[in-house]
């Protein structure tokens, strides 16, 4: 069995700005594990640009963002064994790797960051009704397929749901000679950023359908064309808004879910609002040793979050390694109140400076994020407007924690 | 008649939603933007919307079929449709580098089309 | 079709259509295998249930209970001869209701009586065995069991084909007639002429059995509409679980059945519909499988659902009767030598080897069949990869480089697998063909990160265009063609 101090899952911008962090915190010992044929994660295919406003005060692209930490990893020579799926990983941090060179691998390691990234929520993940024609495609599918394999999936195109994945690919399609019909999207306000709204789907009159939504999909062997509605509050169809709209192509854009099936083989704890781990200040789940960072930790909008957060993990993780295994017990508890959705880490100690990451349920204005415990709040910050879309950060500083008998602190919106 | 229009910044994700008042070039009055950039990038909207074309370009004889390409400066929007003409059926040949130009003023526009990602020999 | 004359021509590519193939290609006989669509298995017998039932529904003293109690007590052995999974889970059928428990002594009265094994057990019993489930009381079947229907269906034909039956896709039959003292059939692509035809044409049935002077049976198509739960949720229960059936509904009630993959199905739902065709599934009735389901689940949740899917009975009994009747397996009136089967609904995966048995009685009364020697009644299906034993894993691996990638992700498919299954040997390539072979694309989620790689094998080992490869039918392209550079 091969043995690693630090084994990082995946090569996305997490796996990679975890390893970067992790080396300049001492441990040289890294192997970070990627099952596509080259590290960058997602950012490859997301050819648009739009990344790394915050970290690098510059508008790049996925590709451009991820090469600057891959040149980084390079330099260091820290280890990316590409071409290669980790198939199973335990609490006692075993690993099993499948590639084409090695065939079947085991390793140990003393340490685990999870950054696997993040998976699309399928057409039956959403029970679309109806026939099932080729020509439905997740957005992300159809990028790959799209910016990697220069495969166009259809010509005329309805895209249901409003993320900014789907806005992207509507911009992308049409610019590849698709008739891009209509975003549909269920919610009375999108989830993609606004930019995306405006440069995706203003630029090119692609009409966005709010409170819509496919309630019939028909074609017996290609998609033939699908039947839009709008929705009342409680999300069903109205009757009589119905209509049908040709189309040989409909792009699923309907939500991200962490890929955590390693993490409860390894039984990880899973936060059932965000569907990632449930981590400590210092992004450690529940078991020893095994961190969590990037979209498989929760869904990030922006890379440069991403980054910071897996930075923080790989910090961590090379403190665990070094204090061999014995870092502080955490003990208050964070939760999510009303109007806030998940807050992020859900465990917290009392020593250190906090920055929690959190999505408010719904669009608003005027709203104050208070953060509270022992009937006392610690802390409030004011935002002219929030939306479910964009993550909010918030730092408090230990100062505020040290004081708190109770174990627990609610943030909520009001 | 002056006009007035709402704008969304797309700079950044802050996306500042910007009022701006005008008589035909001359700005009136103008607001909302959180930076300075945000009135610049307003103005210029009004006159001619100007972005950043991402898109790809094939590659022969590399470890994969595509380089991820964009125009190194923002293009007129009206002109995006004609660059994607010029470099739909462009071949570059492998190795090529981030950052690499690879057409010179497409569609005699001032500005060039640079990759984004590298892409080796296949071997 | 590769010739003029056949002894015998079956129509219809189903589970019942290739289980007959399989039985007839033990003897000296030239068969034909005629299919409409670009695969077999692509009717009933890939959207159904796949369960192996223990006979205690049909009437006591039918056919349909006959080949039903052949079926259960043959599966393991034909499963393992056809190398097609089989799990005997054992069943319960549930009482939610004190006073439904009258009805399971009912059932057991009929099922005994039919030749099943069958048991009342109390709470404790349904406690103990499956801690989820909440009942009353129930009765138990430990005969009742599971397997892959479209790997069944799959492996009855290549079973059949390696002992000579020619199988012929993507041809219907489009008309037959008597000529002289053989029949001609014709189809899309020509015409045979047979001695015999066995007309198993599912939900067609009723429209080839008229070329036979056979008008007495109309197939009602009823749909039934299904919910496939991820694999995490498969701990919740380990067996099947059954409703006590709704009166007169013509269907077992919605059910929950653990696949042979690992998943868990809610349904099937019970709607008569107007076309033959209509596989489409509706929010009405997926609500209705979800709250239902809860009734004696309740720990299921809708985001543990990753599809859905329908199947279509081909019922004789019309909607204003209701319930079931014997399946019709029947020489025409008109001619000895031209076999109906007509109403195969459920059980008819069960059945399927026990009707084949009993068509091929039929004939070899009419005309003694003679045995072949040559025939080999076991048939290698796809090596599972990761089902396998590390020790072995490691020594497939040492020599084949395709057995080192795993292309799908969620079931853990190798490259390798993918080439077997387009290497199949009925020569089907689409996608669908690779995920009822393989099974990649069936996991949670559903193609989105194995689908560009089964593409890209389809591409580079097998050639193929992107404007060929298709879904499932032969209109079903996935792709417009190329992002770049194709004007
Ligand atoms: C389509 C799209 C558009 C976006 N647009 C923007 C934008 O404009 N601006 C912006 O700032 N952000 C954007 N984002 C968000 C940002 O790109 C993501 O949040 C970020 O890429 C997540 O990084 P990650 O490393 O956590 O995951 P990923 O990038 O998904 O990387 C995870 C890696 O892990 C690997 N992996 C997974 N499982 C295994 C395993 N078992 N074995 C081996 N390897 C494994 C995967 O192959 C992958 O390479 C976008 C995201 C998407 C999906
Ligand atoms: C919802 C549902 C659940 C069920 N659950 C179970 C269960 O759990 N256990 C069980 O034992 N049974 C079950 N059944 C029953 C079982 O699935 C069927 O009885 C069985 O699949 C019937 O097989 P078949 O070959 O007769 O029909 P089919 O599979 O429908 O095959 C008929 C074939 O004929 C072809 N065909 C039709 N017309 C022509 C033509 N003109 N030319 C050429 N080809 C033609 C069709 O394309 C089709 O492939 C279920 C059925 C349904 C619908
Ligand atoms: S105005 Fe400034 S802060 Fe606001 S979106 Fe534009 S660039 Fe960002």
């Amino acid at each position: 069995m091969m043995k690693k101090e630090l084994v990082i899952i995946g090569a996305g911008p997490a796996g990679l700005a975890a390893a970067l962090a992790a080396y300049e915190d001492g441990i040289e010992d890294i192997l970070i594990i990627e099952r596509e044929e080259r590290p960058g994660g997602i950012l490859n295919q997301c050819i648009h640009d739009g990344f790394g406003l915050h970290k690098f005060k510059e508008v790049l692209t996925g590709p451009e963002y991820a090469h600057r930490y891959i040149d980084k990893v390079r330099e260091k020579e820290l280890e990316i064994m590409t071409n290669t799926i980790v198939t199973e990983l335990t609490d006692e941090k075993e690993l099993k790797a499948f590639n084409e060179n090695d065939g079947i691998l085991h390793i140990k390691a003393e340490a685990v960051i999870l950054a696997m990234g993040s998976r699309e929520r399928t057409a039956g993940g959403i029970s679309l009704p109806g026939d099932r024609p080729s020509g439905i495609y997740t957005a992300g599918l159809a990028q790959n397929l799209m910016n990697l394999q220069n495969i166009q999936v259809g010509k005329k195109i309805v895209i249901l749901g409003s993320g900014d994945i789907g806005l992207i690919m509507a911009r992308r399609l049409t610019l590849e000679g698709a008739d891009v019909k209509a975003v549909l999207e269920i919610m009375p306000y999108s989830n993609g950023l606004r930019r995306n709204i405006n440069q995706c789907l203003v630029d090119y009159n692609i009409p966005l359908k709010l409170s819509q939504t496919v309630i019939d999909v028909k074609g017996e062997d290609r998609l033939e064309s699908v039947t839009a509605a709008e929705v009342d509050e409680s999300f069903n169809p109205i009757e009589g808004t119905e209509y049908e709209i040709e189309c040989d192509t409909l792009i699923l854009s309907v939500g991200l879910i962490p890929e955590n099936e390693l993490s409860k083989k390894a039984n990880v704890q899973l936060d059932d609002t965000t569907g990632g781990a449930v981590v400590k200040d210092n992004l450690e789940t529940n078991v020893d040793g095994i961190f969590s960072c990037g979209n498989v930790l929760h869904v990030h909008d922006l890379v440069d979050f991403v980054s910071d957060e897996a930075e923080k993990a790989g910090k961590a993780a090379a403190e665990y390694i070094k204090k061999g295994h014995k870092l502080n017990k955490d003990n208050i508890f964070v939760e999510a109140g009303s109007g806030i959705g998940y807050v992020i880490p859900q465990v917290i100690s009392k020593e250190k400076d906090q920055i929690f990451s959190m999505r408010v349920r719904k669009p608003d204005n005027e709203k104050t994020i208070k953060i509270a415990a022992d009937g006392k709040i610690l802390h409030e910050e004011n935002f002219e407007k929030v939306n479910p879309s964009e993550m909010i950060k918030i730092k408090v500083s230990s100062e505020k924690f040290k004081p708190l008998e109770k174990s627990t602190i609610k943030v909520v919106a009001e | 008649m002056t006009e007035e229009k709402d704008i969304s910044c797309i700079l950044c994700p802050n996306g500042c939603d910007i009022k701006i008042k005008y008589l035909d070039d001359e700005i009136i009055e103008i607001e909302g933007a959180l930076c300075p950039k945000g009135n610049d990038y307003a103005k210029q909207e009004i006159k001619n919307p100007m972005r950043t074309l991402t898109s790809s370009v094939m590659v022969e004889g590399g470890d994969t079929s595509l380089v991820s390409v964009k125009t190194d400066k923002p293009v007129p929007l009206e002109k995006v449709m004609d660059i994607m003409d010029v470099i739909d059926d462009l071949r570059v040949k492998a190795p090529v580098s981030v950052g690499d130009v690879i057409l010179d003023s497409p569609a005699g526009l001032d500005c060039s089309i640079v990759a984004t990602r590298e892409v080796k020999i296949n071997i | 079709m590769k010739k003029q004359n056949y002894d015998i021509a079956i129509i219809g590519g189903g589970v019942v259509g290739t289980a007959i193939a399989r039985e007839l290609s033990r003897y000296k006989t030239d068969v034909l295998l005629i299919e409409k669509e670009n695969d077999v298995g692509q009717g009933a017998s890939n959207s159904n249930s796949g369960v192996v039932h223990s006979g205690f529904t049909a009437p006591v003293g039918s056919l349909k209970a006959d080949v039903c109690m052949y079926g259960n007590s043959h599966f393991e052995e034909i499963c393992s001869e056809l190398d097609v999974p089989y799990e005997k889970t054992g069943k319960l059928v549930v009482a939610v209701e004190e006073k439904q428990i009258a009805e399971l002594y009912n059932l057991q009265y009929i099922g005994r009586k039919n030749g099943a094994e069958l048991y009342i057990v109390g709470e404790d019993f349904i406690e103990e065995k499956e801690p989820n489930i909440s009942g009353k009381a129930a009765m138990y079947s430990p005969n009742s069991a599971i397997t892959s229907p479209y790997e069944l269906t799959i492996a009855f034909a290549e079973n059949a084909h390696q002992n000579g039956v020619e199988i012929s896709l993507n041809t219907k039959v489009v008309e037959i007639s008597k000529k002289n003292s053989k029949f001609s059939v014709k189809t899309d692509r020509g015409e045979i002429l047979t001695d015999y035809v066995i007309n198993s044409a599912g939900l067609y049935s009723d429209e080839i059995a008229a070329f036979s002077g056979e008008d007495r049976y109309k197939i009602y198509p009823c749909r039934g509409e299904y919910y496939v739960l991820d694999k995490n949720a498969s701990g919740l229960m380990s067996r099947l679980v059954y409703p006590v059936p709704p009166e007169n509904a013509g269907g077992l009630g919605i059910h929950l059945t653990p696949t042979v993959e690992g998943n868990i199905l809610i349904g099937p739902s019970n709607e008569y519909i107007d076309s033959v065709d209509n596989e489409a599934t509706t929010k009405e009735v997926m609500d209705k499988l979800i709250k239902e389901a809860r009734d004696f689940l309740p720990k299921i949740t809708r985001d543990m659902v990753i599809r859905s899917y329908s199947g279509i009975r081909s019922k004789i009994v019309p909607p204003e009767v209701g319930g079931f009747t014997d399946f019709v397996i029947e020489k025409s009136p008109k001619y000895d030598n031209f076999i109906n089967l007509i109403g195969i609904e459920s059980p008819g995966l069960t059945s399927a080897p026990g009707i084949a048995k009993y068509v091929v009685e039929m004939i070899d009364e009419m005309e003694k069949l003679r045995e072949d020697k040559d025939f080999k009644k076991t048939r290698k299906g796809i090596t599972k990869f990761y089902e396998l034993p590390e020790e072995k894993q490691k020594e497939l691996a040492e020599d084949n480089p395709n057995y080192r990638e795993i292309v799908c992700r969620c079931e853990n498919i190798t490259k390798q697998e993918i080439i077997d299954a387009l290497n199949n040997p009925l020569g089907v390539q689409t996608l669908k063909g690779v995920k009822y072979r393989a099974r990649a694309t069936m996991g949670r989620c559903q193609g989105g990160y194995c689908m560009a790689r089964i593409i890209k094998i389809m591409q580079d080992e097998f050639d193929m265009d992107l404007e060929e490869i298709k879904l499932e039918g032969n209109n079903s392209n996935l792709f417009a063609g190329q992002a770049k550079g194709w004007g």
